[in-house]
Order: structure tokens, then C-alpha cells, then sequence
């Protein structure tokens, strides 16, 4: 039901001219309310943006949330985050990013 | 054999009547219409678009959170299925923020906040210089809304976040949903 609550919040601020990017951690609620541009990530309810302390984590959903402000291009697109919520290395993630950015 | 079960509760009182119909009925299909009418999920066939101009470098991010987060030691807690928002300013300190929120397990996001509202991140960014700055005023909504406040929260709290937020010139809104 946040997911829902979020989903419906996006689009009321789309409707009113500010674009809006949703994180999401249920699949059913965004395919539902269709919100303008969602991103799912496995991760379990209350934790939308990864683990406690893990600073590389929330940054890596972070900015991958906002990105989809730039690359979608179709409203109501729901895109899967392709990392899991523990058992994945962020630092090299976020180093491996740095590296094709600079 | 059935017709004799149907007429078994024929001569009863009502209660015993009820349990009769309870008994036809399946749980599972109980359970869809209370979900179905108490929960009330929305569901829509297309979705409103406004396309974000200019790059993320220039871009004002808001951040909204569906957590039940409040600025704990100024504002109202929420209550339950509260379709009501808190303005929270992004210089807040981590200390000073408090959770209601019954529906989810919050214990990850008490030991550190930017689990669901990561405005640490934002910072951050905002002094790499990956998004241009953070909103002045960042919003807490409560999750979990259902039945009637539905439509209160479309078309009138929602609504007055938006305006806020376009007061202040936000061009970007991320939303965290829990």
C-alpha cells in the first residue's frame, strides 16, 4: 500500500509539471497505478534504497533511480534494478563507474 | 446427500444460519472481497508524463518518502492510514527525525535514516556535482493509505505538495516508497 501511495504522489507531481522518478520494492503495485517512471528493486519492504551503512549501495539506487529521468522516453516504464539487496560488491560497482565517467 | 446438508440449517437460529454461509463460501474468496473493499487498490490504464528538460547537472531534486517521517521534536506524529504530509528542510540532522509507521519493519531505517530517505546521498551529489542542489523543503507522506483517504490525498494533499514543491522550483522529484 506505500508502494501504491507513492505510485499515486509521482503522479499528482507529474500532472503538475515536475518530473518524477518512483522506488519501488513491489511489482504489482507499479504495474497497478502505473506511475511515469518506476524503478523495482529486490530489495524487502522498508528498504528502498539498500542496506543500512552501506553508503556505496544507496548512492549506486540513487543515481540510478534519477537516471531514469534522462534515459526513458515512455511514460509508465518500469525498469528492474539488476543488483540484489546484500550479496553484491557496491564499492567495485561504484569504482567501475567512476572509471567509465572519467 | 447435499440437499439434506442445505436443509440442515433450515429450522436454525440466524447465527447458526450465518455459519452455514460462511461454511459455503470460501476463505479465500472472503479474503479477496475484504482486500478488495477495505484496501482498495487503484489501478489505471495510462500514466500522466512531463518530460524532464536539461541534465541532471542543473536539475532541483526533491526527495519524498512514503516512510511516516517527520521532524520529531516539532511536528505532529502521523497517525494511522494519514493521508496528511510534514514538510521536512533538507538541513534537518538525522537526530532530529522520528518514524510512525506500523507497516513496515522499520528497525533497518532507525539505525540509519537514508535507507528510505536518503538525503545524505543527495548531499553528496549535490557537492559532486552530479544533481545541481538538493530542495529546500523535502516532504514526508505516511504509506499504507487506504479507503476514502485515497481520494483526499489526489486531490488535496498531494496536490498542495506539489505546489509547494513548484514554489520552489524543483525540477526532479525523487519518491522512495517502502
Amino acid at each position: 500500500m506505500c508502494n501504491q501511495s507513492g505510485g499515486l504522489i509521482a503522479r499528482v507531481l507529474e500532472e503538475h509539471g515536475i518530473p518524477s522518478v518512483v522506488v519501488n520494492q513491489g511489482l504489482q503495485q507499479p504495474m497497478r497505478v502505473k506511475p511515469p517512471r518506476s524503478l523495482y528493486v529486490k530489495h524487502p519492504y522498508g528498504q528502498p534504497f539498500g542496506q543500512p551503512e552501506n553508503v556505496d549501495q544507496q548512492r549506486t539506487i540513487v543515481e540510478d533511480a534519477l537516471s531514469l529521468l534522462e534515459t526513458v522516453t515512455e511514460p509508465g516504464t518500469i525498469v528492474h534494478s539488476p543488483y540484489r539487496w546484500r550479496r553484491e560488491d557496491f564499492a567495485a560497482i561504484r569504482r567501475e563507474r567512476n572509471l567509465r565517467r572519467s | 446427500m447435499r440437499l439434506l446438508n442445505w436443509a440442515r440449517h433450515l429450522g436454525k437460529p440466524v447465527a447458526s444460519k450465518l455459519a452455514f454461509i460462511r461454511w459455503r463460501v470460501p476463505k479465500p474468496a472472503v479474503n479477496f472481497i475484504v482486500w478488495r473493499f477495505i484496501y482498495s487498490p487503484v489501478s489505471y490504464n495510462s500514466s500522466p508524463w512531463t518530460p524532464f528538460k536539461g541534465s541532471l547537472g542543473q536539475a532541483r531534486v526533491a526527495l519524498l518518502t512514503t516512510g511516516g517521517i517527520y521532524v520529531g521534536s516539532m511536528q505532529e506524529p502521523f497517525v494511522e492510514n494519514d493521508p496528511s504530509f510534514r514538510i521536512i528542510p533538507s538541513s534537518t540532522s538525522e537526530d532530529a527525525l522520528a518514524i510512525f509507521h506500523r507497516h513496515y519493519d522499520n528497525s533497518h531505517a532507525l539505525k540509519d535514516i537514508n535507507v528510505v530517505y536518503p538525503i545524505d546521498r543527495l548531499r553528496d551529489m549535490e557537492k559532486d556535482g552530479t544533481i545541481g542542489s538538493v530542495a529546500e523543503n523535502n516532504v514526508g507522506f505516511m504509506g499504507s493509505i487506504h479507503g476514502k483517504n485515497i481520494r483526499r490525498l489526489i486531490e488535496q494533499t498531494a496536490l498542495e505538495a506539489a505546489r509547494l514543491l513548484l514554489a520552489d522550483n524543483v525540477t526532479a522529484a525523487l519518491v522512495g516508497t517502502t
